[in-house]
């Protein structure tokens, strides 16, 4: 693995989670200084301090706060830059599916699926983007999810999420994009050992059939199309959502 | 003037109401009237007095106000929040009640592009409507097994429901330059709209983008 994000901070925001672990790894090998955030998961991240060390020769720091909750988002944001001197890269990892018919789903099912996918993207993005455009520039990349752009059974609200976090980080693509502030989306098909662990069999195998290349996605797998977006690589390239589906999404 | 037969209108602005090219006004005002949220009741009503089955439903979704860069995050997420809330609770009881009809059915929500492209003066817009489509996506996934067919309208300049007023003036002098002139066309909504409801299951899960071009 190249050194593409040598001497950058960056900040995990959700990095106890399968796609986030795969993710802190792989920036910590990049040469970046990992700054991970974790909800509620004390032992996962003192694990992950260690593989980081392990990998990096550092031990990182970590914060513990609810990314939904607006205060204590701004509190993370200011708290990492504080302790880093700056914050040149956010990688969004949070979201989190409810699984039903629209018949059967409630109203505060709503609520629910939107703080925990589009308000921990917004709450964070936010302050970071505005400490970015004020210090000279950044990079974001926020994990969306290829059910925000072509949908699944089942998932409608988990989609409108997704999908809203998409058309969230264009608007602010645009809006910072002439401060040096780049913003972009993954969006992978579900991955295996996350939640793809809480579909049918059934499903996973139809879903793998289907699939061009014949495999499950891996939380590896979004590790160098995010290295790409993070780093200085990829100046020209804001307000863009990369598929990560094996050929499954093509359009 | 356009007139839609079987159709269930619903709009979460009164705005809607000023549209003059659709001879069918919507039901119900959401945003307008919380008592209005019973929106089973209304449907029911609406059936009541109607002398053919419903089979369709047309959906307006309003946007939301240009917000201030690094400001009010909060605000304009708890907007997005009832908003998307009201439309989830419309497409719940739309859906449920379509479901159970025979024959070809269709769903069709007008929202704008913003949630395509994203828009810079509007973050809240761009969330909604990108959220508005992303949700008619997977519920055309799931609903086609009752041969009902889910679509949106998503339109670029429109006056009359306060489209203009999220665009920038850059943006809105770019909206002016596309290929199609600065506005939707009287009658293009309607015939999209007639378009949609005459497809059957042929077209589901499709997003007709009504910007002049803009996002070509």
């Amino acid at each position: 693995m190249t050194k593409s994000l040598q001497g950058k901070r960056v900040l995990v925001v959700g990095a106890t989670g399968y796609i986030g672990q795969a993710l802190t790894i792989g920036i910590a090998q990049a040469g970046a200084e990992v700054l991970m955030h974790y909800h509620s998961n004390g032992a996962a991240v003192e694990s992950l301090c260690a593989q980081v060390h392990k990998v990096a020769g550092y031990q990182p720091r970590a914060f513990q706060c609810d990314v939904s909750d607006p205060e204590a988002a701004e509190t993370l944001v200011t708290s990492a830059w504080r302790a880093a001197g700056r914050i040149d890269v956010l990688i969004h990892c949070v979201g989190h599916a409810v699984d039903n018919s629209i018949v059967f789903l409630k109203p505060e099912d709503v609520a629910s699926t939107l703080k925990s996918n589009l308000n921990t993207v917004v709450n964070v993005c936010e302050p970071l983007s505005k400490l970015m455009c004020e210090h000279g520039g950044g990079s974001i990349v926020n994990i969306s999810s290829i059910t925000g752009l072509v949908g699944q059974p089942m998932r409608s609200l988990y989609g409108a999420g997704k999908a809203a976090v998409i058309s969230y980080s264009k608007a602010l693509a645009r809006a910072v994009a002439d401060r040096h502030v780049r913003v972009n989306c993954l969006a992978p098909q579900v991955v295996e050992g996350g939640l793809a662990d809480n579909m049918k069999g059934m499903v996973k195998a139809l879903m793998e059939e289907n699939t061009p290349i014949k495999a499950q996605c891996q939380a590896e797998d979004l590790i160098e199309p995010m290295l790409m977006l993070a780093s200085d690589g990829s100046p020209f390239i804001t307000g863009e959502v990369i598929n990560i589906t094996g050929g499954l999404v093509t359009w | 003037m356009v007139a839609f037969a079987n159709t269930w209108f619903v709009a979460n602005s009164p705005l809607i109401g000023e549209v003059d090219w659709i001879e069918t006004k919507p039901s119900a005002y959401l945003a307008q009237d919380q008592s209005t949220f019973d929106m089973e009741a209304q449907f029911e009503n609406y059936r009541s007095g109607s002398s053919t089955e419903i089979s369709h439903a047309v959906v307006f979704c309003d946007s939301l106000p240009c917000d201030d860069h690094f400001q009010n995050h909060t605000q304009w997420l708890a907007e997005v929040e009832s908003q998307t809330t009201q439309i989830f609770s419309v497409l719940q009881v739309a859906l449920k009640k379509l479901a159970a009809v025979k024959g070809q059915k269709t769903v069709t929500l007008v929202t704008d592009i913003f949630g395509i492209g994203g828009v810079s003066s509007s973050k809240a817009a761009s969330a909604l409507s990108g959220g508005v489509i992303g949700m008619a996506k997977s519920l055309a996934k799931e609903m086609s097994r009752y041969d009902l067919a889910i679509n949106v309208v998503a339109i670029g300049s429109l006056p009359q429901i306060n489209i203009d007023s999220r665009l920038n003036a850059a943006q809105l002098k770019l909206v002016k330059m596309t290929s199609l002139g600065s506005e939707v066309n009287d009658a293009a909504l309607p015939a999209a709209l007639q378009f949609l409801q005459t497809s059957g299951m042929s077209v589901t899960g499709q997003v007709i983008r009504m910007d002049g071009g803009l996002l070509i």
